[in-house]
């Protein structure tokens, strides 16, 4: 079984470290039970360093790099979103 | 109850003087807490927003340490500082109830005078991002890394003060092709915050705020860093204020100088939307060595 999360759904922009912590969490929760997230960019702009760090830096260290690789992928990311994601992992 | 008179006209000439008239208001209240201000706005016929969100953060910074503040505003009638500064909600986020009836700002073209906390912060960012969207001719590149450097800004109130409150106002300037962004906050400030995990002189946390990884331990002091870098490559204007110490950053100089004491942290922008910015100059730290081992993770 698989699991996505639209972001464009949660907003366009992501900036905030709240908002990192909060997906994190909701990330978690599915990990377990899912073979595969897939964290879909589409519509989605920019996101911050501080919202990439809060959210996939420490969902890495939390469930561990391992883990991170082989359940997590990251879809239709523009440059820019890229960039930053890889940046703060 | 003694009187106390702010003169708009003396007091919106520049960041420097609003603020030395902002110090004397709070040190006034501090003697006096019982004064009667009377705002005003005689012979005034221009303000930038910028200006008043200080005057209302200090107002606000007042009214938190305990004092009810009464008193009066004075203008004359078809008072353009008046009119617009009401489109801004100036004096509705003072609870001042002015009796000239206005429309609101056009949302394509400012965004009003507003608090934000965690809660409406996308929604503060959101509207900061329609004026800008609305500006066809900006270009993408400058968009994105507005978006990405406003959402630090405004992230970095939120987690580097203890109060978790701040007060943002933008407007953009089509004939100069420009726009100037203020956020400010009366909360611990930049010296304090840093110090939290540094042992910096006032001087030292506001030269060293704006380099990559220079954090107070809740972030990864990369926020203002960025920002500043931002503002080098956009020819624009960053100015920092906190403390009694102002540093300015533009493409060519980084300056820090002394100022009148300024109870928290202000962060102000001018911005050029016709100047094109390569991002990946300051969103990127690290990418070139991660990028090998991160990037099969994109589909």
């Amino acid at each position: 079984m698989t699991h996505t999360i639209f972001f464009k759904d949660i907003s366009p922009s992501l900036g905030t470290r709240d908002l990192g912590a909060k997906i994190r969490g909701s990330i978690i929760e599915k990990i377990e039970s899912n073979e595969k997230i897939y964290l879909d960019f589409e519509g989605v702009g920019v996101v911050t360093n501080s919202f990439a760090n809060e959210c996939f830096s420490k969902l890495k260290d939390i469930i561990t790099l391992e883990v991170f690789r082989k359940k997590i992928a990251f879809l239709n990311a523009n440059d820019f979103v890229q960039r930053v994601i890889i940046s703060a992992l | 109850m003694q009187e106390y008179v702010l003169k708009i006209i003396d007091f919106s000439k520049s960041h420097r003087e609003t603020i030395k008239y902002c110090n004397l208001l709070v040190e006034r209240y501090n003697e006096n807490p019982n004064t009667y201000l009377i705002i005003d706005f005689s012979n005034c016929d221009f303000i930038y927003p910028d200006y008043a969100i200080l005057l209302l953060c200090s107002l606000k910074y007042i009214e938190s340490n305990g004092c009810k503040i009464t008193g009066k505003v004075k203008f004359a009638p078809n008072n353009q500082v008046i009119i617009y500064l009401t489109k801004m909600s100036f004096f509705e986020n003072l609870n001042i109830k002015l009796p000239v009836e206005i429309q609101k700002i056009n949302p394509t073209n400012a965004v009003h005078i507003q608090k934000y906390t965690s809660e409406n912060q996308l929604d503060v960012l959101n509207s900061i991002l329609k004026v800008l969207k609305s500006k066809g001719s900006i270009n993408d590149n400058v968009y994105a890394s507005l978006d990405y450097c406003f959402n630090e800004i405004l992230d970095n109130v939120l987690n580097h003060t203890e109060e978790k409150v701040g007060w943002v106002v933008a407007q953009y300037f089509g004939n100069l092709n420009s726009i100037r962004l203020i956020v400010c906050d009366y909360g611990m400030g930049i010296h304090k915050s840093l110090n939290l995990n540094h042992n910096f002189t006032e001087e030292e946390a506001l030269t060293k705020c704006i380099e990559s990884g220079v954090t107070n331990g809740k972030g990864q002091g990369h926020g203002l860093y960025a920002t500043a870098s931002f503002i080098r490559l956009n020819k624009g204007w960053l100015s920092l204020i906190s403390g009694n110490k102002r540093l300015n950053v533009s493409e060519t100089d980084t300056v820090i100088e002394d100022i009148n004491h300024w109870q928290g942290t202000c962060v102000y922008l001018r911005i050029n939307t016709n100047v094109e910015v390569d991002y990946t100059e300051f969103t990127s730290p690290n990418y070139d060595y991660k990028q090998q081992v991160f990037e099969n993770l994109f589909e």
